[in-house]
């Protein structure tokens, strides 16, 4: 097998690199997003999982590992240990396998989804399952409220009166401050994810709305209204992910699946990164550092570039986050992704025509909806549908790569993940049949040699003297 | 929030709005911090803490009208990023003020208050808020 992604972006840098193998998406599922007050958290998680295997024909013998998101569900379902109890739930129990359940708030089923994909990607598992639910609604909106802050820094955020809300609010303040975004123009945003969802049964809110009603909404965090925020909701996804032998076992075994009939759909990378936990640290809060980072990563380990990217799925839970991913993944310069959805950019219709990605074909998060561990796994669930080709009257033209952005409640931590499909290759994929990601003529830059990490290792530690690392990431802003 | 041992252990920092000041690149940090977070050192004695003056400026603002069962009575409040005179900035609820008046680059100055009650039979805890001076 041939290296394809370069462990040094990723920050390995010493020894030699561990070559990677690619991962595919051998199946993807997701239930309604909405209020399922007649289902338990485990039904919904089986709802996904079956919808997924339906699709790929793969049965449970054949899973290697299972990856479960869980930001909330403590709380949510008053539910610990909660992987295993799924696990059962799903008739995988008996199977031995290892499970892991991923926190991280609001960004759990996407570090699932990572955990599955390094499961994978390393040769630990030929088939790895990332699962992610949550039942939001099983609590009362007094709860909701109580808890809101469960994200943030409960001892020096939360105990002020800092909720999620107000958080976000104070960033829409400071973007408005800097770059003179107007109400008018936020409230195009929700509004043209509404419209996108209108023509999403999945979603939570099928259902167009105004500008103006965006911008009449009930105050919630001022600058920011009712239809700013994602909505409180149910639901699950999964996704299968797949190595090369698997799926050439699966094209011998299971030649009648589903799957096999859509073009391949590679999984090329996923990518976290951090930034400060707490607002008041960050010396810019109106730039997404995490995704910046993240997504600084995941480019640099497909040797992808923004121009390439069709769909994009970012974490919208409030509208002025949407601004604010799309600047960091570099679709726009900071301060101007808000004149990109005024010129009439982002949506189905300027991206089939060619003109940059589409934003949140789904509905985002607005109005899809957002059950918290599940978020990026149903960004996944609709960026594999996008390339597939089977997203119905919201489908993208041409659609190959895409991309999702997701993270915890003020982006103390996002994952960046990017999927690529091959319209013109069969199944199984072999490698020489693929065009390669990474032009062959620029090789990523290493982050520094072996010498300069142990050097850094050293100085670290010795005040007084400044450390390489420090420079660097005084040159390159702060994280 | 609710627990007992959480505003105990806080009391002094939150009483009288210390922060910590990092010794190897002089980074200020509210709340205090154990291991700087741009230059990684590692300082955690209480007596590299500083006592703030507790004066600064608005920042950045929103005006909160969804709020926790703590801040119930208080909504809609003012919360905002306030840059001290020290030069840290912190995060703070402002409280005596119009809200229609309340504007970015406002002076304020810190005042010891009620942070919230989180019921009838819950914590009461106090904790420093801001008002225009």
């Amino acid at each position: 097998m041939k290296q394809r992604l370069d462990p040094k972006a990723f920050g390995a840098t010493m020894g030699e690199p561990v070559p990677l193998r690619r991962v595919f998406i051998a199946g993807v599922g997701m239930t309604k997003i909405g209020e399922h007050w007649d289902k338990d958290l485990s039904d919904l998680v089986l709802e996904a999982v079956v919808e997924a295997s339906v699709l790929s024909g793969i049965e449970r013998l054949e899973v290697d590992s299972f990856h479960y998101g869980s930001a909330l569900s403590q709380l949510y379902s008053r539910q610990g240990n909660t992987a295993a109890l799924v696990a059962d739930r799903l008739g995988l129990s008996k199977m031995g396998i290892p499970l892991y359940e991923h926190g991280g708030g609001s960004a759990a089923g996407a570090l699932a989804l990572r955990a599955a994909w390094l499961d994978v990607a390393s040769g630990l598992a030929d088939l790895s399952v990332a699962a992610a639910a949550d039942k939001m609604t099983d609590l009362k909106e007094v709860e909701h409220l109580a808890n809101a802050g469960l994200e943030m820094d409960s001892e020096w955020e939360a105990s002020f009166g800092l909720t999620p809300h107000a958080a976000a609010g104070l960033v829409a303040d400071a973007y408005i401050q800097k770059y003179g975004l107007t109400r008018e123009a936020l409230s195009l945003i929700p509004s043209l994810f509404h419209s996108h969802a209108a023509l999403n049964e999945k979603a939570q809110y099928q259902k167009a709305i105004s500008p103006e009603a965006v911008s009449k909404s009930l105050p919630v965090a001022l600058p920011l209204r009712m239809f700013d925020c994602a909505p409180v909701s149910d639901g699950a996804a999964a996704v299968f992910l797949a190595s090369e032998d698997f799926v050439k076992y699966m094209t011998e075994k299971i030649p009648d699946s589903t799957i096999l009939h859509y073009p391949p759909l590679e999984l090329v990378v996923v990518a976290p990164a951090s930034q400060k936990f707490n607002l008041a640290y960050r010396s810019d809060i109106t730039k997404d550092w995490a995704t910046l980072e993240a997504g600084r990563k995941s480019f640099e380990a497909c040797g992808a570039t923004v121009d390439e990217v069709n769909v994009v799925e970012v974490h919208d839970d409030y509208s002025i986050y949407a601004l604010t991913a799309l600047e960091a993944l570099g679709f726009a310069p900071f301060g101007m992704s808000w004149k990109g959805f005024q010129k009439g950019l982002f949506t189905i219709e300027s991206a089939s025509k060619g003109e940059g990605p589409a934003v949140n074909t789904s509905g985002g998060r607005k109005a899809q909806g957002a059950p918290r561990s599940a978020i990026g796994l149903t960004q996944v669930y609709e960026v594999a549908l996008q390339l597939w080709g089977l997203a119905g009257k919201r489908q993208v033209k041409n659609a190959k790569v895409g991309l999702c952005q997701t993270k915890s409640a003020s982006s103390a931590l996002a994952v960046v993940s990017i999927l690529r499909s091959y319209p013109q290759v069969k199944w199984p994929v072999k490698e020489h049949s693929i065009t390669k990601l990474k032009p062959q003529n620029e090789p990523v830059q290493p982050k520094g040699t072996d010498n300069e990490k142990k050097s850094r290792q050293e100085t670290a530690s010795l005040p007084g003297k400044e450390s390489p690392d420090n420079k660097k990431k005084k040159e390159g802003g702060e994280n | 929030m609710s627990s007992p041992s959480v505003n105990w252990r806080n009391r002094i920092i939150r009483y009288r709005l210390e922060a910590s000041q990092c010794p190897h690149c002089g980074t200020k940090h509210f709340p205090p911090r154990k291991v700087c977070y741009d230059c990684g050192y590692r300082h955690d004695s209480p007596e590299e803490r500083m006592a703030l003056k507790g004066t600064g400026v608005v920042l950045n603002y929103t005006i909160v009208n969804e709020a926790p069962p703590a801040f119930k009575l208080q909504k809609p409040y003012v919360m905002a990023l306030i840059r001290l005179d020290e030069g840290l900035t912190v995060i703070g609820q402002i409280v005596d003020v119009d809200i229609d008046k309340i504007e970015r680059g406002m002076k304020v100055r810190a005042v010891f208050r009620k942070l919230g009650e989180e019921s009838k039979e819950g914590l009461i805890l106090y904790g420093n808020k801001w008002t225009p001076i």
